[in-house]
């Protein structure tokens, strides 16, 4: 019968109509009743027992050759596959090569990939809701990117809440590209007339799982990264002495922190002892959940004050590890402008870098500008005064 | 699901399926003979003699596991409408030999709405193996193709299940009661 389709189908006896678009049974595919799928092979008679309805072995629209759809055997599969073969991987590939990019888009993009592809969208009287159900795949997808937020939110930290808002929103744009990219190649293959493409059937999700570590192999392992200084700088209305008189550190500050500095406990300044008006003096900074121990290196007035960070304890330690820090004055324009120059170097504990380095700038700018722009009002109003007094 | 092996190393493995469905709707999906004689780990690929299954055609089975590939030989011994059927497999090598046996699927009528389906595996067992260990292989491969086939029409089951809500719906609200 099979056979027979195929040369109706080559001397075009179904005009504009392509193989995949017609039921051609084949002994795995048998004839199947549009209405009940009862069985058709093999009847004494072209009506189909079970409801009635007759059929024309030649006339593949009066047959499908389909099986029922049931719904969960249709996304389940696929989704089993995505979420224990992402797992998998994750496993694998974390402690091995660490957050790469294999780990951080690849292993996403390739789940997508999986739940995109499995969606079966041409099934029988299920296109809208394979599509559907696709959607829910995906939906389920970023359920679980929610509920990393979720539990980053709930860790109480700050680095909890950028890591949970980073892997959420890293790991969903790739499994949705994946998961459309899925989607197209397989109803690329499905309308292509390539020769061996019954074969990719099968392998293609197994690929989708591949494709990650081959990626983690070429990639390589990503160890210690070396030390991040972010340098912030600002210009006052005011000589140098005026400004180095007037020095704060982020713990001694009185007026309210901005929000990303207010949001994590460990950031929360409660109060400093100690001083740092000679070299060796240390100061320790008191924080809600731990400390940190500076310790004077250098003191030029005014124009340099550094120090380097001796003990940090429950202060964005899973983040970032401190290392030291300086406020550099420069002279701009004889003793009326003065230059600010604060200098904050760490070691950056997070991957990929190339997702957290802009949180950790805009985090470590945001608390220089906090300390800058109150050193600036005190010391342009103590400038002032200053003139005002002769 | 019973296993017997017998002192003389008859196998004798037996399941039953409970379905909701009248009996000559099961067989309506039971009659894909590709499909449901498939369902053992090993059956990769089955051809009918003639394409159509029926009484006295001759099989070729294709059995795959674990990379190793053999061809199998057998025979549809039995297919009745609306009852069942029965298939050998058997090796190529002889009729003693590889563990001949006989699969059979048959349909018993419960209730109206209900039928029952009956799997059956019987042959000798021929490898040199102790009793308990053989039992132990029928048990895996058995137990797999059991639930395969009742996870196959328990599937046509909720698909008729939803149809039918479907049909139901779309009703007018004076048939609804």
């Amino acid at each position: 019968l099979a056979d027979r389709f195929d040369v109706a189908l080559a001397f075009d006896e179904y005009p504009g109509v392509s193989r995949d678009a017609l039921d051609i049974p084949t002994p795995e595919r048998p004839m199947r009743c549009r209405k009940c799928f009862y069985v058709l092979t093999g009847l004494p008679e072209n009506r189909c027992p079970e409801c009635g309805t007759p059929f024309d072995p030649e006339s593949p629209w009066t047959f499908t050759t389909k099986v029922p759809f049931v719904w969960w055997r249709f996304w389940l599969p696929a989704f089993l596959l995505a979420l224990v073969g992402g797992l998998g991987l994750y496993l694998l590939l974390i402690p091995t090569f660490g957050f790469g990019v294999a780990t951080t888009l690849i292993i996403p993009f390739c789940i997508g990939g999986i739940v995109g592809y499995g969606a079966k969208t041409s099934a029988p009287g299920a296109s809208a809701l394979g599509v559907a159900a696709a959607w829910v795949c995906i939906g389920l997808l970023l359920i679980g990117g929610m509920v990393g937020l979720a539990l980053g939110i709930s860790s109480g930290s700050l680095v909890g809440g950028v890591c949970g808002t980073v892997l959420a929103a890293i790991a969903i744009t790739p499994a949705l590209m994946g998961a459309l990219f899925g989607w197209v190649l397989r109803r690329s293959l499905l309308r292509s007339t390539f020769a061996q493409r019954d074969y990719l059937t099968r392998s293609i999700p197994l690929l989708f799982l591949i494709i990650p570590i081959i990626e983690a192999l070429i990639e390589g392992r990503h160890d210690n990264m070396p030390a991040v200084t972010i340098v912030t700088t600002c210009d006052m209305n005011a000589p140098p002495w005026t400004v180095w008189k007037n020095i704060k550190f982020y713990e001694q500050m009185k007026t309210p922190p901005p929000w990303p500095l207010w949001l994590s406990p460990e950031v929360r300044p409660k109060y400093t002892t100690g001083n740092s008006a000679r070299p060796g003096d240390v100061r320790v900074c008191v924080y809600e959940h731990g400390q940190l121990k500076k310790l004077t290196r250098t003191v030029l007035a005014p124009r340099l004050l550094s120090f380097d960070v001796v003990q940090q304890h429950e202060v964005e330690n899973r983040s970032i590890r401190l290392l030291d820090g300086a406020f550099e004055i420069s002279p701009l324009n004889g003793t009326t402008l003065t230059r600010l120059t604060l200098r904050t170097r760490y070691i950056p504990l997070l991957y990929p870098r190339w997702a957290y380095f802009w949180s950790e700038r805009y985090f470590v700018h945001t608390l220089h500008h906090y300390i800058m722009d109150d050193m600036r009002i005190k010391a342009e109003r103590d400038a002032g005064l200053a003139m005002v007094a002769p | 699901m019973t296993i017997k092996i017998t002192p003389q190393c008859r196998v004798h493995c037996e399941a039953h399926v409970a379905l909701p469905l009248p009996i000559h709707t099961a067989w309506g999906q039971l009659r894909d003979f590709h499909r449901f004689a498939s369902q053992d780990y090993f059956h990769a690929h089955i051809d009918v003699e003639g394409g159509i299954p029926r009484a006295g055609a001759a099989l070729s089975i294709l059995h795959r596991f674990a990379g190793f590939k053999t061809i199998r030989r057998g025979r549809i011994l039995r297919w009745r409408e609306n009852e069942g059927y029965a298939f050998s497999d058997l090796s190529l090598a002889g009729n003693r030999c590889g563990f001949p046996h006989v699969l059979e699927l048959k349909l018993e009528t419960g209730s109206a709405a209900n039928c029952r389906l009956k799997i059956i595996t019987r042959g000798p067992w021929t490898a040199p193996t102790p009793r308990w260990m053989a039992w132990l292989w029928l048990y895996w491969v058995f137990g797999h193709v059991t639930r395969s086939i009742e996870n196959q029409l328990l599937g046509f089951v909720a698909f008729r299940l939803r149809s039918v809500e479907n049909q139901a719906l779309t009703k007018p609200d004076v048939y609804r009661s």
